[in-house]
C-alpha cells in the first residue's frame, strides 16, 4: 500500500522531517534558547548611545525593560539582528526582528516564539558595556551630558523617561490655579544634570506642570550642568545638587525649589510665590 | 572654681566626642584615613591611641587634675583638633572641595559644613581650655586615686573601642533605631536639605525593607539572589506576595553601580543616596531597615540578620570556639 501515497504526500513528509530535525538539532545543540515571557514592555531608552566598530550610531533603539529582571534590547541598522543584552547572566543574544512587536504605545515585546542565538559575553570597561554580535564590535555607552539652556522638548528629545514620567504625573489642581493666577512675569530657571537619576525622576513633573500652566506669566527653562557641580555654571548660580530651582521676578532671585521640595514643584512653587 | 568649671567643661565635651569614637570606632578610622593620620600606624591603631588620649585628658580634666602634665596634653589635643577643621576651612576658602562622591546630584553634602565645623571647634574647645589654667593648682600631692581611675578608665575605654565593632550597639551608635522618622533623618539645610524621604518618598506611606549598601561589597552581592526573589514577590511578578518594597540605597560611583548593574543583574531599584546621609546610618554594611508608614519599625545590622528578614536561608552557626562568647 505504500506505494500507492501520492508524491504530494512523500514531499510533505520530506519536508515535515526536516524542519523536525533541524528544530531538534538546534535544541540539542543549545544554539537557540526559547524566549522568557518576562521579555515584554521594553521601554525607549535614553540612557545609552551605541557605537559600533567605534561609530557613534544615531538611529539606534534602545530599549530596555522597565522593572523585573533587567533586560536591554537594541536594534540598529549597523547590526545585522537585534541584540538582547541579559544583565545578571552577561549574555549576548540575537533575535530575529519580525519576532519584535512594536506596540501602539511604543513598548516592545520579544514574541513567545523567538528564538534567542547566543553571542558570547559582554564586558564592562569603565561605565561601557562591550560586546560582540555577528563578528561586529559594539558597545553601550553613557549618553553624553546635556548642557546649557535648554526647552522642554530638548529633554523628551533626549530622554524618553522625562516624557514618560510627565505623561504618568499629576499635578496639583489648586497648585495649579494658583500657578495660573500669578499676575507678576516669573521666571523659573531649573538647573539639572542628565547624569543625575534623580533629576530623571523629578524634573518630568515640571515638564507636565509647564504644559498645564502654558499661557501663565511663568516661564520655565532647563539649564543642563555636568557631573560633579564643579563647572564655571554650577560656581556662577551657587548650585550644590540637582534639581535646583532659582525663581527670578524682575531679574532678581527670589526664592528657590530644594532638594526636598520635587515631590510636588507646583505646589512648592505656588507656596513660594504666595510668600509662604 | 572658674578654672575647674572651665576644665570641666572641656573635659566633658572631650569625653562626649570619646563616646560616639567608641561606639563607631571604624568611622573615626576612615576620618583618620581621609585625614592622612595613618603613615605610621594603621588607621584602626591611631583610632584607639587618639580614643585613649581623648578619654584619658577629658576625664583628667573632669576629676579637676588640672597638673601642666596634664594641660599641656589638653593643650596639644584641641590645637590639634582645631588644626584639622581650619585646614579644611582654608580648603573650602580656596576652593579646593572633593570630588564629589556617589552619582553626584546632591554634590558635596556634609553633616557640618567647613566654616561650621571651624567655628564649633574653636568656640567649644579653646575658651574652656584657657579657663583651665586659671588658678591652677601648682605642687602638693600627686593625686594618686584620681589618675589610677583616669588610667583604668581609658584602658576600658581602650579595650571597648577594640571590640566595639562585634558588639550589638548599631541602633546605640548610629542615627537609624526602631521609632526613628523617615521625614525626619537628613543632611544639608535649607534648599540643599536631604531626607530619607527626599530620596525614597514612598517611605511615606506602607511597608518597605530599606536596604544601605556597598555595591562592591560581597556581603551585598551575596544577597543579590535572595533580594531579587524578594524583588520579584514584592512586584507580584512570580505571584508571590512581598509585603514590603525593596529599595536599596548606595552612595557608590556611577562606575561601580553600572559595574554591578551589569554583572548581577538586579530587579529590584538601586537609588543614590549621598555618603554624609548615609554614613551616620550605619557602622557596617550592609544594614537593613523596615519602615511601616514613615517609622522605622526593626534594624538588621548583619547580613545574616538581612537573610532571616527576607526569608532567605541562613548559614549554619560556627561551631563554638575557644574565643566565642557563650
Amino acid at each position: 500500500m505504500m506505494h500507492a501515497r501520492s508524491p504530494r504526500f512523500a514531499l510533505f513528509t520530506l519536508a515535515l522531517s526536516t524542519v523536525l530535525g533541524i528544530g531538534l538539532f538546534a535544541s540539542a545543540s543549545g544554539a537557540q534558547v526559547g524566549a522568557d515571557a518576562f521579555l515584554r514592555g521594553f521601554q525607549r531608552t535614553g540612557d545609552y548611545q551605541l557605537t559600533v566598530g567605534g561609530k557613534l550610531q544615531a538611529g539606534a533603539e534602545i530599549y530596555a525593560l522597565p522593572s523585573g529582571v533587567p533586560a536591554y534590547l537594541i536594534i540598529s541598522s549597523a547590526l545585522p539582528s537585534p541584540v538582547l543584552l541579559s544583565p545578571g547572566e552577561g549574555s549576548v543574544q540575537t533575535v530575529q526582528l519580525m519576532k519584535i512587536l512594536k506596540r501602539p504605545d511604543g513598548t516592545v515585546d520579544l514574541m513567545a516564539d523567538a528564538a534567542l542565538s547566543p553571542q558570547g559575553k559582554f564586558e564592562i570597561v569603565g561605565e561601557d558595556v562591550r560586546f560582540k554580535s555577528e563578528g561586529r564590535n559594539a558597545a553601550l555607552q553613557p549618553r553624553p551630558s546635556l548642557l546649557g539652556l535648554k526647552k522642554a522638548a530638548d529633554l523628551t528629545a533626549y530622554s524618553p523617561e522625562y516624557g514618560r514620567r510627565a505623561k504618568a504625573y499629576q499635578p496639583n489642581a489648586k497648585s495649579i490655579q494658583a500657578l495660573r493666577k500669578v499676575a507678576q512675569p516669573v521666571r523659573l530657571r531649573v538647573f539639572f544634570g542628565s547624569w543625575c537619576p534623580h533629576c530623571k525622576e523629578h524634573v518630568p513633573f515640571l515638564l507636565k506642570v509647564e504644559e498645564q500652566i502654558k499661557g501663565s506669566k511663568i516661564q520655565i527653562e532647563y539649564f543642563g550642568l555636568d557631573k560633579g557641580l564643579n563647572d564655571a555654571d554650577s560656581k556662577k548660580f551657587g548650585i550644590r545638587g540637582v534639581p535646583t530651582g532659582v525663581v527670578y521676578s524682575n531679574g532678581k532671585e527670589i526664592g528657590r525649589l530644594g532638594t526636598s521640595d520635587w515631590a510636588a514643584p507646583e505646589t512648592a512653587l505656588a507656596a513660594l510665590l504666595a510668600g509662604k | 572654681m572658674l578654672g575647674y568649671l572651665g576644665g570641666a567643661f572641656l573635659g566633658l565635651v572631650l569625653l562626649v566626642a570619646a563616646g560616639a569614637k567608641a561606639l563607631d570606632p571604624q568611622a573615626f578610622a576612615e576620618q583618620i584615613r581621609a585625614e592622612k593620620l595613618d603613615f605610621v600606624f594603621s588607621a584602626s591603631t591611631v583610632a584607639l591611641i587618639g580614643l585613649g588620649i581623648e578619654v584619658a585628658v577629658g576625664l583628667a580634666l573632669l576629676l579637676g587634675m588640672r597638673r601642666l602634665w596634664v594641660l599641656v596634653p589638653s593643650l596639644l589635643l584641641v590645637a590639634f583638633f582645631v588644626f584639622l577643621t581650619a585646614r579644611t576651612y582654608a580648603r573650602a576658602l580656596r576652593g579646593e572641595e572633593p570630588a564629589a562622591a556617589s552619582c553626584g546630584c546632591f554634590g558635596n553634602l556634609v553633616q557640618r559644613t567647613p566654616a561650621q565645623a571651624f567655628w564649633q571647634d574653636l568656640l567649644m574647645l579653646v575658651p574652656p581650655l584657657a579657663l583651665a589654667f586659671v588658678g591652677r593648682p601648682r605642687g602638693g600631692r600627686f593625686p594618686r586615686g584620681r589618675f589610677a581611675t583616669v588610667a583604668l578608665a581609658t584602658g576600658a575605654a581602650v579595650a571597648f573601642g577594640a571590640q566595639a565593632d562585634e558588639l550589638p550597639l548599631d541602633d546605640l551608635a548610629t542615627r537609624l533605631k526602631p521609632g526613628s522618622v523617615t521625614s525626619k533623618v537628613c543632611v544639608g539645610e535649607g534648599e540643599e536639605q536631604v531626607c530619607l524621604e527626599t530620596l525614597v518618598p514612598a517611605l511615606a506611606t506602607g511597608r518597605h525593607l530599606v536596604l544601605l549598601a556597598d555595591l562592591e561589597s560581597p556581603a551585598f552581592t551575596g544577597l543579590v539572589p535572595d533580594l531579587n526573589r524578594v524583588a520579584h514577590g514584592a512586584s507580584g511578578q512570580n505571584g508571590g506576595e512581598g509585603p514590603e518594597k525593596l529599595v536599596v540605597l548606595s552612595a557608590s560611583s556611577p562606575e561601580s553601580k553600572t559595574a554591578f548593574f551589569w554583572k548581577f543583574g538586579p530587579a529590584f531599584e538601586i537609588r543614590e543616596a549621598p555618603p554624609a546621609l548615609l554614613r551616620p546610618l550605619y557602622r557596617r554594611l550592609p544594614r537593613a531597615f523596615t519602615v511601616h508608614d514613615g517609622r522605622v519599625v526593626r534594624t538588621f545590622s548583619t547580613a545574616e540578620q538581612i537573610r532571616g528578614a527576607i526569608g532567605a536561608p541562613t548559614s549554619p552557626p560556627a561551631a563554638p570556639g575557644p574565643d566565642t562568647a557563650p
